[in-house]
């Protein structure tokens, strides 16, 4: 076991990589009553095209699928798996994204008993036939809930738009139709496959014995016996750096245009620090040409064409990255066009030294900030891992950038020609 | 347990909550200005603190305000209006890092608050009023929020129902006001409502975080000033609770063109967190029938009749008011009502389980507990503290649920009438 202290945050985290593949993560909080533990996967919306590494061979699986397994985990011979976290009074969830899906819990009691609960139902799959299409009905008013959310469904337009074949165009869970193409053999199959100790990373967070958990997950892994698995060869299809549509619109019952512009990066392939060291800058970047405390804000906000509900993030995953600002406008046009010159501006003049500064310096505050809360610890670990970035690397990373590379990022990662804009029309 | 608040009396009306722990990396500052919630001034109340959040004196526009908190490490600062019975309250909010994370910062809490203190209470004005431009753009934009409601179908169904049950009692208004009402208030009209604000409303002050208290009631004293209380004072808003047993249930409808149908079920509790010996029950009642995956609406609408994907219940425990909700197909409708109130029946006729009760009661001191890691639900309890009267601690409010019986619970749901049947249909604009 590995232990780690970052004396800015103060804080201590002990890994270890065990023999069978798994990496296991303790965050030391003293003082905390709750504690959290969760299991991840490397096996998201997007990994629906894959070479199964028992037979070698390519194999499709219907659309939706890690999402539908995320929800039937939950469901075994003996009842249900939250009713029992609910028993030891505990809270479990979980949810799926596009790149990986994560099971938790947080309790004040019966922490060992959650924690082996966890560990057990992830790794022991009970699907029936009976199971399955009964899930599906859940599901169909899950996926109905989402196509009334303006919020979700434009930025699901600007996904369909910013890629011509890249999966992350379609939703997480899926469609009604594909949901109903799963069966249990398919559940079995993306079981086996994906939840690997080898693929997977195991998170603790609270007051607790660091190596008295390290024990507990050995001896559960240690119940099951795993083959040693190659690495998941995962098929992506090519994507273009262009993006496939140039605006997207919908109509929904909604009082005033929801508008979304988007861009999309065409730097992808970055893992580790490379890919954080892209995030943070990109972050910044838009903080400094778009940020409230920004010349383009003011003019947009008093304009009339933003509001307080404005914002912006960049997205970055391994295979897709892209940024996006989105907000409620009376005129979707004219806030597209006068964000555009803002940004146009921005590049060709580069960043306000002074805004860069303030950019980063708020960085670092909210990053230490997001240590208060084990949740958003948790996220920021398991989202970090899989794209090979440690929890302590991100403020030193922050620190770090520098005005040059934000400048040089800035102009090749804003360019007009990988834009679409995604907007949604009052009914 | 070690986490409490230490409460000072700042002056009649306006008391300083403050939590020392050195478990979090930040303090957070809330600062809440308790009012009635009226036709008259919901709609002032609501945009009183977009108005104050755009500029102070000190930084007079929007952009430098920002630069500041930036310059600040990023000191997030925010505002709301909550809504619990019949008080109105609004709410600011600052967080900034703690300094021993932050090689080199000085004074980071002492310029935090004198920020806020000056968003408070030295305004940037012009003449008589707020600044025209900056109040006519926040009065254009709670417009669009109040109207954006529509946006969120869940929301939307709630607050509708809740409109059709509490229809002629304050508890109807919407927390953010209404929009007729911005025709009438003015730069200068909203001013002064701030300055009955400043001088009526009681105020309560939390501050968590690495602090001394003496220390930190001085250095609130000296930064966060006050104007002295007008001579009425200022007093506590009331909730008015009614109790209308027998009272004919009545059915509502909206029609907008949407995918999903969306149920709620209105009802009295009749039994409110001033009742001491239903409070605690009350809260059970709520567990065993809708607040958990565990509970009785989750496992039947959703587990047993896959009807739903969301299906709860939640109460309002300052007005007795309680909701049962789902998201389902528009042909389920009347499926789903029955599943339902079956459930309530249930819970009356003191079906519950020992699983279900059992589970609830500690799923419910799970909360409780884990309210100390979070400094937002801290607050929180501590705001339920001055609005119920009851000063509890943890240990006595775990106590509290243990103590519950399966009988009190049956017999508190007994009081519970049903009220309003709301739907969200489909077809409208068709």
């Amino acid at each position: 076991m590995e232990k780690h202290y970052d004396p800015l945050l103060k804080d201590t985290l002990f890994t270890e990589k065990l023999e069978n593949g798994l990496t296991v993560a303790i965050l030391h909080k003293p003082g905390y009553k709750s504690a959290t533990g969760r299991i991840a996967t490397h096996y998201g919306s997007i990994d629906a095209d894959f070479v199964d590494p028992k037979t070698g061979q390519e194999t499709h699986v219907p659309d939706g699928i890690a999402h539908f397994l995320e929800h039937k985990l939950f469901e075994k011979e003996w009842g249900n798996v939250s009713d029992r976290f609910s028993e030891l009074g505990a809270e479990s969830n979980a949810y799926t994204t596009y790149t990986h899906t994560e099971y938790h819990f947080n309790t004040t009691q019966n922490f060992d008993e959650c924690f082996d609960l966890l560990l057990d139902y992830v790794q022991n799959p009970w699907f029936t036939d009976e199971s399955v299409a009964k899930e599906q009905g859940i599901i169909e008013q899950e996926i109905r809930m989402y196509l009334d959310d303006p919020g979700w469904r434009s930025n699901a337009n600007l996904l369909e738009a910013l890629y011509v074949n890249h999966p992350v165009k379609i939703d997480i869970a899926g469609t009604v139709e594909s949901i109903h193409k799963i069966t249990k053999e398919t559940l079995y199959l993306c079981h086996s496959t994906f939840y690997h100790p080898s693929n997977m990373v195991v998170f603790v967070a609270g007051d607790v014995d660091p190596e008295k958990v390290m024990a507990m997950v050995k001896a559960s892994f240690a119940k099951k016996q795993y083959a040693k698995q190659a690495e998941i060869k995962r098929i992506l299809p090519d994507e273009p750096a262009t993006v496939a549509e140039r605006t997207r619109t919908q109509k929904l019952v909604v009082n005033q245009p929801l508008f979304r512009l988007g861009f999309k990066d065409d730097k992808v392939g970055l893992t580790g620090k490379e890919l954080l060291e892209q995030d943070l800058l990109t972050a910044v970047i838009l903080d400094a040409i778009c940020g409230r405390a920004t010349d383009l804000y003011t003019q947009l906000y008093e304009a009339g064409l933003i509001d307080h509900r404005f914002g912006f993030e960049f997205s970055p995953e391994e295979s897709y990255a892209y940024s996006h600002f989105a907000g409620p406008t009376r005129d979707p046009k004219e806030l597209e066009a006068r964000l555009l010159a803002g940004i146009e501006e921005a590049r060709k003049k580069g960043l306000d030294p002074a805004a860069f500064d303030r950019a980063k310096k708020k960085t670092v505050g909210r990053l230490v900030g997001i240590m208060n809360d084990l949740d958003s610890a948790a996220y920021m670990y398991i989202d970090g891992f899989f794209k090979g970035v440690g929890l302590f690397d991100l403020i030193p990373a922050a620190q770090g950038l520098t005005l040059e590379a934000a400048n040089e990022r800035l102009r090749a990662h804003f360019d007009p020609a990988r834009t679409a804009v995604s907007i949604i029309y009052p009914k | 347990m070690t986490e409490s608040f230490t409460r000072f009396s700042l002056a009649e009306g306006v008391n300083l909550h403050i939590q020392p722990t050195r478990k979090f990396k930040t303090t957070v500052i809330y600062v809440y200005f308790h009012l009635p919630l009226a036709p008259e001034t919901v709609t002032s109340n609501a945009l009183l603190p977009m108005v104050l959040a755009r500029a102070s004196a000190d930084y007079p526009t929007t952009a430098e305000l920002s630069r500041h908190l930036d310059e600040l490490y990023g000191a997030s600062f925010g505002i709301d209006v909550s809504k619990r019975g019949e008080i109105h309250s609004i709410v600011f909010r600052m967080e900034v890092p703690s300094e021993q994370h932050i090689p080199g910062a000085n004074g980071l809490l002492q310029r935090a608050l004198e920020t806020l203190a000056g968003i408070i209470t030295r305004p940037a004005l012009e003449g008589e009023g707020f600044k025209a431009d900056y109040f006519k753009q926040e009065a254009e934009n709670l417009k669009q929020t109040i109207e954006g409601l529509i946006n969120n179908k869940t929301r939307y169904a709630m607050v509708r129902c809740n409109e059709a049950m509490c229809k002629g009692e304050p508890f109807s208004l919407y927390r953010l006001g209404r929009v007729d009402d911005l025709k009438t208030i003015t730069p200068q009209s909203l001013r002064q409502h701030h300055q009955r604000v400043l001088t009526t409303a009681p105020v309560d002050i939390f501050l968590i975080g690495d602090l001394v208290c003496e220390e930190t009631r001085d250095l609130v004293q000296r930064t966060l000033v006050l104007p002295a209380a007008a001579p009425e004072g200022r007093t506590m808003p009331t909730t008015a609770v009614k109790r209308e047993p027998g009272r004919a249930t009545q059915e509502a409808e909206d029609r907008l063109d949407v995918n999903q149908g969306v149920l709620v079920i209105g009802m009295r509790t009749g039994a409110t967190i001033k009742d001491d010996a239903d409070y605690f029950p009350l809260l059970v009642a709520n567990g065993v029938l809708g607040g958990f995956p565990h509970s009785k609406l989750f496992q039947n609408v959703r587990e047993k009749h896959s009807l739903a994907y969301v299906a709860y219940s939640a109460v309002e425990t300052l007005k007795g008011i309680g909701y049962m909700y789902a998201g389902i197909e528009f042909e389920h409708r009347q499926k789903c009502q029955e599943i339902m109130l079956q459930q309530l029946k249930d819970l009356q006729d003191g079906n519950i389980d020992d699983d279900e009760f059992e589970t609830t009661v500690i799923s419910l001191i799970n909360d409780v507990l884990g309210a100390a890691d979070n400094p937002g639900a801290m607050a929180d309890l501590a705001v339920d503290k001055v609005f119920s009267g009851r000063d509890m601690s943890i240990e006595e409010r775990v106590a509290a649920y243990k103590a519950v019986t399966k009988e009190q619970v049956a017999a508190v749901a007994r009081k519970f009438n049903l009220d309003t049947v709301y739907f969200l249909n489909k077809g409208g604009g068709e």
